[in-house]
């Protein structure tokens, strides 16, 4: 079996391992690298609960190849922040109750810090717009919206930490 | 589990070199968003759990389109020299692994070809159009490729590379037949020329879906007219979703043409969208549906180009 040697930065620490060329970066992220704040959901993309920033960019880890993140860097929630010292996002999604099992919160989240990094005063339509590839089965989405909507247009707060 | 090697090449002329020496082992791969779904089913689709249970040739079901699996893998999308959108002399070229994302974001191609740019904007999702590419748009060929229809009526250009050499190909040549076109062996697609509409130029473009986002098109128009006020002189209909693959629809070209346009014209020359069409009944609509939808929407999209909304 060809193994390919890759290296990806996971939130900030360089990671090493060997996959095989069509170990996605969802799998390797979860069973080499132990980050199971990235969950498994569809795999084809239609869910979004495997999103994670790739240098910076949202994108589905399902849909990435792990040997297509070498030498880049991943950012998953845990990168955002911590219980201790959460990021804007987290506090204002438990702040808004935008949880309720938790499935989709980790993508909720990341594609929401992605957004606002390019976008950071953007309307209600916009938000719904930007999280229309990440599905939330419990809450209806209004709390989510109103979660990012309240933390959007505070310059300096989202853009902390990355 | 498999033997399939990954390759990124550092320049175009070295992934065409990749190409040519593994070729027929050899598959391009840039966003993955088609590609990678299709390996993962073939990679969980034996019963057993053993690894090479058969998967070497692809799923044996006959109703999902899984890939053999390739010996090696030649990943394109970060070649920055197939990558971005520029204007060069009346054309907008459009690199083949420039993502949809930027492609809808860009303020250039918005501005000049904006029926390529909502096409765009309107494939997936916010997170699929991060990675999916024109250039694996276009080489997946579904009927469904939502970019195709601006692109035939935009008279686009597909700029082909291989080892052997480079050439163009008007995007009408490119679909042949279902999920075939005129790509040879070793051939892969660089990027687009897209011509500059001149100033008379209107365009419309519209996809019918069963919900907002992250859904394949039901059918899909794209509607390019020169006008001189409300007279059509020269019309240009695409469809994509309703036949074998993405086409142009001449009778309802040929139709318009010299009309003044209003509503009624464009519903008379809608209906000649029907000889032009096979659709199929799937999970997204019936064929009886798709052509009811197909007259109504090219006539909406007709009128949509002349500015003429909601009448209907």
């Amino acid at each position: 079996m060809e193994r390919h040697s890759i290296a990806i930065s996971v939130n900030g620490q360089w990671m090493k391992t060997e996959v095989t060329a069509l170990d996605t970066l969802l799998e390797v992220l979860r069973n080499s690298f132990g980050t199971l704040d990235v969950k498994n959901g569809c795999g084809q993309g239609d869910c979004g609960v495997c999103t994670v920033l790739l240098d910076g960019v949202a994108v589905n880890s399902c849909l990435t190849l792990a040997a297509q993140a070498d030498g880049r860097e991943v950012t998953t929630l845990k990168g955002l922040g911590t219980p201790d010292d959460p990021h804007p996002l987290q506090e204002s999604f438990v702040r808004h109750g935008a949880i309720q099992c938790g499935f989709c919160t980790s993508g909720m989240v990341l594609v929401a810090k992605a957004f606002l990094d390019e976008n950071p005063t953007p309307s209600r339509e916009e938000i719904r717009e930007a999280i229309s590839g990440n599905l939330c089965r419990c809450t209806g989405y209004k709390k989510i919206v109103d979660a990012i909507e309240d933390v959007a247009g505070e310059p300096g707060r989202v853009g902390r930490r990355s | 589990m498999t033997d399939t090697r990954y390759m990124r090449p550092g320049s175009l002329d070295e992934a065409l070199e990749m190409m040519g020496e593994h070729w027929p082992g050899a598959k391009l791969l840039a966003g993955g968003t088609d590609l990678i779904p299709l390996f993962r089913a073939a990679r969980y689709s034996g019963d057993s759990g053993s690894a090479d249970l058969g998967l070497q040739g692809g799923c044996k079901c006959g109703d999902c389109r899984i890939e053999p699996f390739p010996d090696v893998l030649v990943d394109v999308g970060g070649l920055d020299e197939i990558k971005g959108i520029r204007r060069s002399d009346g054309f907008l070229e459009v690199g083949a692994a420039t993502v949809m994302a930027d492609i809808a974001a860009d303020p250039l191609l918005n501005e000049t070809v904006p029926i390529l740019a909502e096409a765009a904007r309107s494939i997936g999702n916010p997170l699929v159009r991060n990675r999916a590419t024109i250039g694996g748009n276009l080489a997946t060929a579904a009927p469904c490729a939502d970019t195709a229809p601006p692109l035939l009526v935009l008279d686009a250009i597909v700029q082909l590379a291989s080892p052997e050499g480079r050439r163009e190909l008007p995007v009408a040549d490119y679909f042949l037949e279902y999920r075939t076109t005129s790509l040879r062996e070793t051939e892969m697609i660089t990027g687009l020329r897209v011509p500059i509409p001149p100033e008379r130029w209107a365009g419309g473009f519209e996809k019918v879906r069963l919900r907002k986002s992250g859904a394949i098109s039901v059918a899909s128009v794209a509607v390019m007219l020169e006008l001189d006020g409300a007279t059509c002189l020269n019309a240009r209909v695409s469809l994509g979703s309703v036949a074998p693959i993405p086409l142009r629809a001449a009778a309802v070209e040929k139709a318009l043409e010299g009309r003044r346009i209003d509503a009624g014209v464009a519903r008379e020359c809608s209906r000649l969208v029907q000889q032009h069409i096979s659709p199929i009944d799937d999970l997204r609509g019936s064929a009886e549906y798709r052509r009811w939808v197909t007259e109504a929407v090219v006539a909406r999209t007709i009128l949509k180009a002349v500015g003429i909304e909601g009448t209907d």
